[in-house]
């Protein structure tokens, strides 16, 4: 459980960098130098030709050149740095741990400054799967006992759905977003709920679940405004997409009071 | 994530690019580029159902024109579309007032609830029931039966409208609620029975008025009898939110007392 590292970009986390995307140049592959040390910044891989000599290189045959057709489906294939194929299985889950912790601190507490939303390019749906998951567990458990079963289907069957006409909703305004990534951080922001959930799972008293579950559905509206505001709405249209996402997490928040 | 040492990520297919095709791929707000056109111009998206960009021009609208027209829905007045919506509708709007109505009376009908059997100091139970009647209901209401209605009047050769002005006159017409399940927290029985029937008479005027002189233009005679439909079937979604959600607890003479149906 070494989560030291996670704080400084240079994690094993892959990044992308905008300027090649921009410049459509995927031609100029990095060369990594030690497969020991996680690369700082490693670049879109162009195909057979890279120098590096590391091995791992089982996708290249399948996908040796990135796309670049307007239609059709686009993929990048970016190296990571070093050889996966022969380390532990606990190397494994640990880094997908890792990425999971990283991409939830990014999206609840995103540093200052920094040009965030790169750590989420490269999103997963595991984060927002356990999360939903233990929400609904505990949503169960605080619930009567012959209504336990269905406030869980309803807590999962609302954060699908809900995330889902979420993210349909901001790219019909025309919002500049990728489906599953919204998903994903649509979920990675139920983490405040969650919380105002265990908060209030322990502590009965109305006095204090009112006010943690409004702050922890601010938090979750604020998290994930910061990442809906890269989607570069127009400035009139913003509110219209901010709106169905207080709806959303308000019914969690709401949830949680009444119970 | 770790297949081989390489991450493939996916990216949406984009349909209305028309310049740089991975312009969408950066999030970085101090991009440099300058906005395109958020919504195309219908002619140039060919109908498909499976089209995102087409349902796009149904939700090229801005903030104030949705508070607007939710505003100028509830002052029940003909012409709704061709005066306050400039003869095109949006979808944005119906679908969350809809939404929006569903989590009003969700919220105030468990607060009642809760208020009541805290009063009674009886074991609070949650009434996560509700919140799937709400949905159901709503939807239904608002989402599923225009477009029974549209369906209706397509086959008896109403060409007048199209089902996103069914879907929107439902939609704008059932944000009046909103306001009225928030009043009927009063825990006053009659109080609650004028509410509700002030808002249905207000938002079943504003459809009778919006959906009649579709109705009356067509050539059988007989299509006009659907308005009867429509109010009756408005009735009794007042009636349903009444039952369902403001039922309990009444301070005060309750005209017509009924029981809760769970």
């Amino acid at each position: 459980m070494s989560y030291d590292r996670i704080g400084t970009p240079s994690h094993q986390i892959i990044q992308a960098d905008d300027e090649d995307l921009e410049a459509l140049s995927f031609s100029h592959p990095n060369p990594v130098g030690s497969s020991s040390q996680p690369p700082i910044s490693p670049q879109p891989q162009a195909g057979p030709s890279n120098p590096s000599g590391v091995s791992g290189r089982i996708g290249q045959t399948s996908q040796p050149r990135t796309e670049r057709g307007w239609g059709g489906v686009k993929t990048e294939t970016r190296y990571t740095g070093e050889s996966t194929l022969d380390e532990p299985v606990s190397t494994t889950i640990m880094r997908d741990l890792n990425s999971i912790y990283a991409k939830l601190l990014q999206v609840l507490y995103p540093p200052k400054g920094s040009g965030n939303n790169q750590l989420l390019r490269d999103w997963d749906l595991w984060g927002p799967l356990v999360i939903c998951l233990t929400l609904a567990i505990i949503l169960s458990i605080d619930a009567p006992q012959e209504q336990s079963m269905q406030v869980f289907s309803l807590v999962i069957s609302l954060v699908t759905i809900g995330s889902v006409v979420v993210t349909i909703n901001s790219k019909l305004l025309g919002g500049k977003v990728s489906f599953f990534q919204s998903l994903c951080v649509l979920g990675y922001a139920l983490a405040p709920i969650l919380l105002a959930s265990i908060i209030s799972l322990l502590v009965h008293t109305l006095f204090v679940r009112i006010p943690v579950s409004l702050g922890c559905w601010a938090w979750s509206v604020w998290a994930s405004m910061n990442f809906f505001t890269g989607t570069r709405l127009p400035e009139t249209r913003t509110f219209l997409a901010v709106y169905p996402m207080c709806l959303f997490f308000f019914v969690f928040a709401w949830m949680i009071i009444i119970q | 994530m770790s297949q081989g040492g390489y991450a493939v990520v996916d990216v949406d297919d984009e349909i209305n690019d028309q310049g740089n095709g991975l312009e969408f791929k950066t999030f970085l707000p101090t991009d440099t580029h300058a906005p395109r056109a958020t919504s195309p111009s219908p002619p140039d998206v060919p109908y498909s159902p499976f089209n995102l960009a087409y349902y796009q021009t149904y939700f090229d609208v801005e903030t104030n024109t949705v508070l607007k027209r939710v505003g100028m829905a509830m002052i029940p007045r003909p012409g709704f579309i061709a005066e306050n919506c400039d003869g095109q509708i949006d979808l944005y709007g119906p679908f969350w007032t809809l939404t929006t109505l569903i989590l009003t009376l969700y919220i105030t009908s468990t607060l009642i609830s809760s208020i009541s059997q805290y009063l009674a100091s009886s074991h609070a139970n949650s009434n996560l029931p509700l919140l799937s009647t709400a949905v159901s209901v709503i939807y239904f209401y608002g989402l599923g039966l225009p477009a029974l209605l549209w369906g209706a009047t397509k086959w008896l050769g109403v060409g007048e409208w199209g089902v996103a002005e069914a879907l929107g006159l439902y939609g704008y017409s059932m944000g009046v609620y909103i306001p009225i399940s928030l009043l009927c927290l009063v825990p006053v029985g009659i109080l609650r029975w004028v509410l509700v029937f002030g808002g249905a008479s207000s938002s079943g005027y504003f459809l009778v008025q919006n959906i009649y002189p579709v109705l009356a233009s067509a050539d059988n005679k007989m299509t006009r009898l659907l308005i009867i439909a429509v109010i009756a079937l408005h009735g009794g979604m007042a009636l349903a939110i009444k039952v369902l959600f403001f039922s309990n607890s009444t301070i005060g003479p309750d005209p017509l007392p009924v029981d809760p149906l769970f």
